[in-house]
Parts: C-alpha cells; sequence; structure tokens
C-alpha cells in the first residue's frame, strides 16, 4: 500500500483519528511479510509532516525490505525445525540405547543365571551321587567306632580319645553329606507361621561354634511372626549363624533385627567380626566357593536357595564393621 | 536264647561291622551279601530280624523283604540304605518294614528296633 495522504486513503483513513492524527503521520507506505505464501505481517514507512508522494524506487525498496523480512523469518523457523528435529533425533537415539542397554544386560542377567543353575544342576547331580556313595564307608566306620567304643578299656585314654575324634569327624562328614544333599533337592516350602526369636534361639543353640558369642535379638513386636518353612528357616539362619560365629572365633556379638516397612520386612544378621573383604563380596553367594579353608563353600548357596524358594532375597550389606546378611521378605499383598 | 538277626549288605565292610556290633550285644548273627542269598538263608532257617540293605546287585533288598515275608511272616525286617528316596521308603513302611533307617546307622536305634 503506498498511500501518498493516508488519511484519505481508502485503505488507511479508518488509522486517521486514533493513529496517524496524533502523531501527525501524513504518508504511509507499508509492504506485506510472508511466510509460506500466507500474509503474517506488515513493514510500515510512516512519513511526518507533509504529505508526499512515494516514489517508485522507494516502493520498490520497501518491497524488498519486507520480501527480506519474510525470508529471515522463514530461515528462523526453518533453523527452529531442524533444530527440534535434531533434538528428536539424539532424544530417539538416546532412547534406542538406553532400551539397547537394557536388553543387553537383562540378556546378560539371564545368561548369568543359566549358567549359574546349570553349573547348579551339575554340580547338584555329581555332589548327590558322591554324597551317597560316601554314606556306606562312613556306615561301616561309625560301626567300627561303635565297636572300639564298647571293647576298648577306660584306661586306654589314648585309643579313646582317638575313638571320639572318629565320632566327631564321621558326624562333621555326615553334616556335609546333608548339606550337599539338601542343596540338590529343592523341596517346596510348606509354610506355616513362624517366631522368629523362637527360630534364631534355637538355631543358635545348634551351631557349636556360636560358644562365646553373645547373641542380641531386636525383634518387635514380639513374638515376631513370619510365614516360612521352619526346617528351611531353620537351616537358613543356622547357616548365617555358623559363618558368622566362625568370623567372630569365639568373642564377639551376632545381631538379629528386623525393620519392617512398605516394601515387606528385613532381618538382618549382623555380626562385629572382621566382615567380607571387597574381593569375596561378589562370589560368596556362588556354589563351592569358600573363604574358610574348612568351608564346603555350599551354605551361602543353600540359604540363598532356600530364600529364592520363599519368594524372598538374600544379600551382604555393607556396614563399617563386621559382615550384615539380609533376608528381605517382600511384602505379600493382603486380600 | 538270643534273638536271630540276619544281617544283609553287599559291602564286606558293613557287614563284618554290623555283626561284631550286634554279636558283642549278644545277638546271633549270620550275614548273607545278596538278596538271593538272603532269601535262600530264610529257607532253611528261621530268623527274629533281618536288616537288609536296599541298594544290591541283582534283587534289591525291597524285593528280598517281600520273598522273606512270605517264607517267614512274622520276621521284623528294617531297610537300611545309603539314599533317601521319599518313595520307595513310604511304599516300604506300608509294606510292613519295622523301619527305613539311614546309613550311616544310628546303632542305638538299630539295638531298640531288635530288642524283643
Amino acid at each position: 500500500v503506498a498511500a501518498h495522504d493516508a488519511r484519505v486513503d481508502p485503505d488507511t483513513s479508518e488509522f486517521t483519528k486514533a493513529y496517524l492524527d496524533p502523531i501527525g503521520i501524513t504518508s504511509m507506505l507499508d509492504a506485506p511479510v510472508r511466510k509460506e505464501g500466507m500474509l503474517v505481517g506488515v513493514v510500515c514507512h510512516e512519513h511526518v509532516g507533509h504529505s508526499r508522494v512515494w516514489a517508485a524506487d522507494e516502493q520498490e525498496f520497501a518491497a524488498s525490505v519486507a520480501d527480506f523480512v519474510s525470508l529471515a523469518l522463514e530461515a528462523g523457523d526453518r533453523r527452529r525445525a531442524e533444530q527440534a528435529f535434531r533434538v528428536a533425533q539424539e532424544q530417539l537415539l538416546r532412547q534406542q540405547w538406553q532400551a539397547r542397554t537394557q536388553v543387553e544386560s537383562e540378556l546378560a542377567r539371564v545368561e548369568a543365571e543359566l549358567v549359574r543353575s546349570t553349573r547348579l544342576a551339575t554340580i547338584g547331580q555329581i555332589a548327590a551321587s558322591i554324597a551317597h556313595e560316601l554314606r556306606n564307608p562312613l556306615a561301616a566306620i561309625r560301626n567300627a567306632e561303635y565297636y572300639l567304643k564298647r571293647h576298648v578299656p577306660d584306661h586306654e585314654s589314648r585309643c579313646r580319645e582317638h575313638l571320639e575324634i572318629i565320632g566327631q569327624e564321621i558326624h562333621a562328614a555326615d553334616g556335609i553329606i546333608d548339606n550337599l544333599l539338601e542343596m540338590t533337592r529343592a523341596k517346596e516350602p510348606e509354610r506355616r507361621s513362624v517366631d522368629l526369636g523362637a527360630a534364631v534361639r534355637e538355631a543358635f543353640g545348634r551351631v557349636k561354634e556360636s560358644r562365646g558369642v553373645r547373641l542380641s535379638i531386636d525383634l518387635r513386636p514380639d513374638p515376631f511372626l513370619i510365614e516360612a518353612d521352619p526346617d528351611q528357616l531353620r537351616q537358613l539362619l543356622v547357616n548365617l549363624i555358623t559363618n558368622s560365629a566362625q568370623a567372630l572365633d569365639g568373642n564377639g556379638e551376632i545381631r538379629v533385627c528386623a525393620v519392617v516397612d512398605g516394601s515387606g520386612t528385613a532381618i538382618s544378621v549382623i555380626d562385629d567380626g572382621p566382615g567380607v573383604s571387597e574381593e569375596h563380596r561378589d562370589r560368596i553367594f556362588e556354589p563351592l566357593y569358600s573363604t574358610k579353608h574348612k568351608g564346603t563353600g555350599l551354605g551361602l548357596t543353600i540359604s540363598s536357595q532356600i530364600a529364592e524358594r520363599h519368594g524372598w532375597r538374600l544379600d551382604l550389606q555393607t556396614v563399617d564393621r563386621g559382615a550384615a546378611f539380609r533376608i528381605l521378605i517382600p511384602r505379600t499383598p493382603t486380600h | 536264647v538270643s534273638t536271630s538277626v540276619l544281617v544283609v549288605d553287599d559291602e564286606r565292610n558293613i557287614r563284618t561291622t554290623l555283626a561284631h556290633v550286634l554279636e558283642s550285644e549278644g545277638f546271633e548273627v549270620l550275614t548273607a551279601a545278596t538278596g538271593e542269598q538272603a532269601v535262600a538263608m530264610c529257607k532253611r532257617r528261621s530268623f527274629d530280624a533281618v536288616l537288609l540293605d536296599v541298594r544290591m546287585p541283582g534283587i534289591d533288598g525291597i524285593e528280598a523283604f517281600r520273598r522273606i515275608r512270605k517264607i517267614l511272616s512274622g520276621v521284623k525286617v528294617i531297610l537300611m540304605s545309603a539314599y533317601s528316596v521319599a518313595g520307595v521308603e513310604r511304599e516300604a513302611l506300608d509294606a510292613g518294614v519295622v523301619a527305613f533307617l539311614r546309613k550311616p546307622l544310628d546303632i542305638e536305634r538299630v539295638l531298640d528296633l531288635l530288642r524283643p
């Protein structure tokens, strides 16, 4: 629009009273700004003073400015669009990468689990047959020991001492065989309501290494009831308490406590012994892995299997001093 | 008259040691190395009790128990095994075995079961 006298020009006269007169505008030269063919704005040239005639080159100039603005706007839009595209693309790549990492780690976990269970199954089969085979020679030894105990006279004190040792070692060997067989026998838990405090005290009493070790039980409410297979729970507790007691070597304290929150119950067996060193931490639950020269490497494997069969989880907590094993019992929905 | 016991096990050392233990406790003891041999001995004479290993070459302890039961109806039979198979144990006890003991044997328990 080239309005030589804007106050009377039909294209601009509607602005005369409200806008042109108060400022004293007399002539106007307007050029449209378009984006993708649509009118999106106007570049206005306003003249104050005597009205004037817009020359052809001035009109051309105004049109060029407007075109230039149009182009600049379109370029800005394109840049923003491109940037949005790049952001979206990066986000997509990141999501893909995350999904891939997740799938890969899940795959690795499943694979490790498969290796672990296959290894366990193989070890289990071998262990079971060895264990059974060992019971025959052990039976003959025990019969012989019984016979000799009956016939070696009391004054043969050394002989009687040796017989005592044989008896103890038969008992120990029998215990190892039981453990090996327990590992291969995945018995489904028969759940009942068990008083945890009483179970801990009973298990503690069964662990001969617990002599000299203090036991402190901090469970509230008392009785602290959990749903568990009593025999399997006892074995789990015996295994954990045995480990702690051996670590304490007859001097120290084992503390059993429980925390209940919205996610479930966490039962901790804590000792103030030397703890589990960094290098062993990841491997102590593996079958046949032991940090003790007399260990079979089965105690914690069996314990975590018992936990798994109950739908629980057994883990080792990092603490400043000593070791803290935790049995995590998820909250079961109540209907 | 002392209680007569037949000890049946394919492991010689188990037979020998168990026989000596029982003899020194005042039982009259004979031994057999296979189920077939045990059945044959039961045909020739009577026993008050039979201690039978379950896993043996030839007929196993369960089958030997069935055959011996037909010959000596009142005989006390105790099965012993290094293997614990729950199904077999249940079956044997249902069939009239006095006890199914795990090896190594708890000898006090054996003596309690054998004493009249």
